[in-house]
């Protein structure tokens, strides 16, 4: 697939890093828009969490012990063996990000490791 | 082969296992070394070979140290295979800063492993998989 870039500006700042940088410009704009999409993915998962967390009393009514899928705030898919969702799902979803998690019983709780070093830690 | 030398670049040295990383949705995966710690939740990926393996992002959460420092993470569905077990659809925390695997309890506590410190070797003793 040929895609066309069309702003005179950006093209300029883009030859310019590449030669900066000894990289093709092809390459720089793969990693460009892989870092973009990636972005996009956490920023989706994270809405999708916090879906997650806003029905997990509701989810625990319905769907205690399995493994949930979760789109746009909407559960689509579910099943005990998370394999054989997660397959579901892609062949479904392709490569939209979904929400796959447990529906288990207790309130949301950090994972702990102890003698971990944490670098780059965020305030409390 | 269910047993695994201890890393002896480590002092003292410290248990290790082999450990296969793959995933269904595109048949990759990756053979790699993997810390044995029964202190952490989770098991640790460094991302990048999740990335390798094309692994995505099942959800998010926040894993925390022993000191309280806390780091939003995300975690990852990967089928892992130590020796003749096979444990598939794993929950594995994504890690982009360290560059080490941890085997963590979510693993451990399916696995009967005798830690045999005198001899270097952790041992898988048996193909028992529990439910963790």
């Amino acid at each position: 697939m040929a895609i066309e870039l069309r702003e005179p500006t950006l093209i300029k700042q883009i030859e310019q890093l590449a030669s900066e940088t000894t990289q093709s410009v092809e390459t720089l704009l793969e990693m460009a828009v892989r870092t973009y999409l990636d972005e996009l993915e956490q920023g989706a998962i994270r809405r999708e969490t916090q879906a997650f967390w806003t029905m997990h009393d509701e989810l625990l009514q319905t769907h205690r012990g399995q493994h949930i899928a979760l789109y746009h705030g909407t559960v689509v898919d579910h099943d005990e063996d998370v394999s054989r969702l997660e397959k579901r799902v892609r062949e479904k979803f392709r490569s939209l990000p979904v929400l796959i998690a447990p529906v288990n019983p207790g309130p949301r709780r950090d994972l702990r490791w102890l003698g971990g070093k944490l670098a780059n830690v965020e305030s409390l | 082969m269910n047993e695994f030398p201890y890393d002896t670049l480590h002092d003292p040295s410290m248990p290790v296992c082999s450990v296969r990383l793959a995933t269904i949705l595109t048949g990759r995966h990756v053979e790699l070394t993997a810390i044995i710690d029964t202190g952490a939740d989770s098991t640790i990926v460094p991302i990048r070979h999740l990335q390798q393996i094309g692994a995505r992002r099942a959800f998010e959460a926040r894993l925390r140290s022993q000191w309280g420092e806390a780091r939003t993470v995300f975690l990852y569905l990967v089928d892992l295979q130590l020796g003749e077990i096979t444990l598939p659809g794993v929950y594995v925390v994504g890690d982009d800063l360290g560059q080490e695997l941890v085997l963590g309890r979510n693993v451990l506590n399916r696995l009967r492993l005798l830690l045999d410190g005198p001899a270097a070797l952790t041992r898988l003793l048996d193909n028992t998989v529990g439910v963790g």
